[in-house]
């Protein structure tokens, strides 16, 4: 009965995000209030399918469920889903959701499709603490690639108003002041979820394996990339940039910080490969 | 209501110029005035009146049984009380009956008649002449329905299109740019140069859209005072214009200058030190103030007045492309006002209601015509007829005071007609007719 329930949902989620997304695009086309109302209530419905379904999975297979890749997508998708849903509630603004949408949608599509719903995994990975410690990582990933988007489309707005173009990007999106602020949330949550995921990495492995550091290539780069955009961030919050600096610092520095971890993720094959 | 028609006579920037415009407009008082010599005068037919008056248009609202005098009562309380003959300007009024007269209110509403197509204004003065109507104290239940209908065509034309979306003005345009790039103004530093009229009016647009803190700059003091006092800013001269631009996030410039007021060097300057914050500078200058090269600088988005222009252009293009779509909505509303104009037809409903009541009475009366004498037999047609009457007398009065106010609709008509059987009773009358 459960695992049907989990197979429904698996089917379920892509559809909800799927419509939500549809609504999304609508409203960043009509600018109809309604649509967005309608937009950001399907939004929050999926969200909550969404945990139900990660509460029922991790309860029927008694681990966490972002053992794999297509679980992670679903874990990737849901975050994402949950950050947006913050940023959008906190600005009442829901002219940007298109992209996000687009996003989970996809991830989940591609998590739905793959994923194999029959609870084998690594006897490791049961421990709540690994899931706890790959949730905020990926909440803190999700975080930063929102803040990437907003910079991003910050960019591409400004970019529009300089050149006195009035198309779909002007019409579309919110003021630069308001992109601003909602990229300030993702990179600030970003970096606290992250923080946060990458500490309880290492007491994790403290726990488990004994040692709080360990000379893993992939430990490392992680740390220092992560210090590195705090860093960062602070120099930015010290210095007050704003405007088109911040966008790029935002875009940039997410690409740096993912691409540092998927190069070593890439080339390496150690501490963090689990089967 | 049988013979009553809407009838509209009007002038507006379409049929009148500019003069004959300005003559005819009437005061809130005035119109009033118009309203109550109209309805109080049985001679001028006119059952109701209402009155849409505004720097583009004065339009009269009548509802009459005898349209074709209209125009005459209408000149000669023109010619009573503002001396004014209207027979010798050139501008002939549009008069429009019923279905296009509604159709026009509606349009009006809706901002479809407008000088400057979409434009929000015209909305709150129907809403005013709507309140006119109801100050006045008069029943007026056609065009009282009829101007809630014009009041709900408006909303939804502003709802549902973008009709009424988009700058049309030079100083909307810059405020529109302006909301681009901030979301809100009250923290915002709001630097006019120039103290002229098109900055007072960038000032009434930003002012409306919750600014509070301008710079005013400008070379003439007393002008720049002026200017100040009005919106509670600081007045500056043009010496202190670069500490103004380290402060401001929107700068428009609007002077006579014939040359660069603000150059590159200067905004490269600035820029830095403002730590690279964004600035909206609009130059609606002509000659332009501001050196097109500042553009240069990324965190600068200049706006000339050429550009301003084309914003404005774009904006008319797309609310023309609206207009179907409004149009549409407003047909919807004409034909629910239709509709219910219809409804209140109750003359035909009476009639055939009284007609199947002298039916069954005479079938009912036929029963004794060989078996009474003549004397008693028209002492019984005598008291059918009074019964009858006195069976009808309160549902025919009921019908129509509730014809009268407003609390009839299609429904409660059909009701009727099924409970008696009245459409049967049309149809047999017919086929009798054509036997």
């Amino acid at each position: 009965m459960m695992i049907q329930a989990i197979k429904a949902t698996n089917v379920l989620l892509p559809l909800l995000y799927g419509l939500a997304f549809v609504l999304y695009a609508l409203y960043f086309n009509t600018r109809q209030s309604e649509l967005g109302k309608w937009a950001s209530k399907l939004l929050l419905g999926g969200i909550v399918v969404h945990l139900v379904y990660l509460v029922t999975k991790g309860i029927y297979f008694q681990y966490f469920p972002i053992t794999n890749s297509f679980e992670s997508f679903s874990m990737i998708a849901f975050d994402t889903a949950v950050i947006y849903y913050i940023i959008e509630r906190l600005n009442k603004e829901g002219k940007t959701g298109l992209f996000f949408l687009a996003i989970v949608f996809l991830f989940q599509v591609v998590s739905s499709m793959f994923i194999e719903n029959n609870g084998i995994h690594s006897g490791l990975l049961a421990n709540p603490m690994f899931g706890i410690h790959t949730f905020f990582t990926l909440l803190g990933l999700s975080s930063l690639a929102i803040s990437a988007v907003y910079g991003l489309m910050y960019w591409m707005l400004a970019k529009e108003i300089k050149a006195h173009r009035f198309g779909a990007i002007y019409e579309g999106l919110p003021s630069l002041e308001m992109l601003e602020g909602m990229g300030r949330v993702g990179s600030l949550a970003g970096l606290v979820t992250l923080g946060l995921g990458i500490f309880l990495g290492h007491l994790w492995a403290y726990k488990i394996l004994g040692y709080f550091f360990k000379a893993d290539p992939k430990i490392v780069i992680s740390d220092i990339a992560w210090i590195s955009y705090a860093v960062g961030w602070l120099v930015v919050w010290r210095r007050g940039l704003s405007g088109l600096r911040l966008s790029r610092w935002a875009f940039w520095g997410f690409i740096l910080f993912f691409m540092a971890i998927m190069v070593v993720n890439i080339l390496g094959n150690t501490f963090h490969s689990f089967t | 209501m049988q013979n009553n028609q809407i009838v509209h006579i009007g002038y507006s920037h379409k049929n009148a110029s500019v003069a004959v415009r300005d003559a005819v407009s009437l005061s809130p008082d005035v119109a009033l005035a118009f309203i109550e010599a109209g309805v109080n005068n049985p001679a001028s037919a006119i059952q109701e009146m209402a009155v849409i008056t505004t720097c583009n248009r004065t339009e009269f609202y009548f509802v009459s049984n005898r349209p074709e005098i209209l125009k005459d009562w209408l000149f000669s309380e023109y010619q009573l009380r503002h001396h004014l003959d209207l027979s010798q300007t050139d501008a002939v009024p549009l008069i429009l009956f019923n279905e296009d007269a509604v159709d026009h209110l509606f349009a009006v509403a809706g901002g479809l008649e407008s000088m400057v197509l979409g434009e929000n204004q015209i909305l709150s003065q129907v809403k005013s002449s709507y309140d006119l109507i109801l100050s006045s104290g008069y029943q007026f239940p056609l065009l009282n329905r009829l101007f809630q209908e014009a009041i709900r065509a408006g909303k939804s034309v502003r709802t549902n299109t973008a009709l009424c979306q988009g700058a049309v003005s030079i100083s909307l345009a810059a405020v529109e740019l302006a909301r681009k790039i901030y979301s809100s103004f009250e923290k915002r530093k709001i630097l006019l140069v120039g103290a002229g009229e098109t900055n007072e009016l960038v000032a009434i647009h930003f002012k409306a859209i919750g600014a509070t803190q301008f710079i005013v700059a400008n070379r003439g003091v007393e002008k720049r005072q002026k200017l100040a006092e009005k919106y509670a800013a600081k007045a500056i001269s043009l010496d202190h214009l670069e500490d103004a631009l380290l402060e401001a996030d929107v700068v428009i410039v609007a002077t006579g200058s014939q040359h660069y007021l603000i150059d590159f060097a200067l905004m490269q300057r600035v820029i830095k030190l403002r730590n690279h914050r964004s600035l909206l500078m609009v130059d609606i200058s002509s000659p332009r103030n501001v050196d097109p090269a500042v553009s240069k600088l990324d965190e600068i988005f200049l706006y000339d007045i050429d550009h301003l222009k084309n914003v404005i252009a774009e904006n008319l293009e797309k609310r023309r492309g609206e207009i179907p779509h409004a149009k549409e909505l407003i047909a919807t509303v004409n034909k629910d006002y239709s509709t219910w104009l219809k409804s209140l037809d109750v003359v035909p409903t009476i009639s055939k209601l009284a007609g199947y009541f002298n039916q069954i009475r005479q079938q009912e009366l036929e029963k004794f015509v060989n078996k009474t004498e003549d004397r008693e037999f028209e002492h019984l047609e005598q008291l059918s007829k009074s019964i009858v009457k006195k069976l009808l007398h309160y549902p025919i009065l009921n019908l129509r005071e509730m014809a009268n106010g407003q609390k009839l609709d299609m429904s409660k008509i059909n009701t009727i007609w099924e409970i008696f059987r009245l459409f049967e009773l049309e149809e047999r009358n017919k086929e009798d007719k054509t036997n």
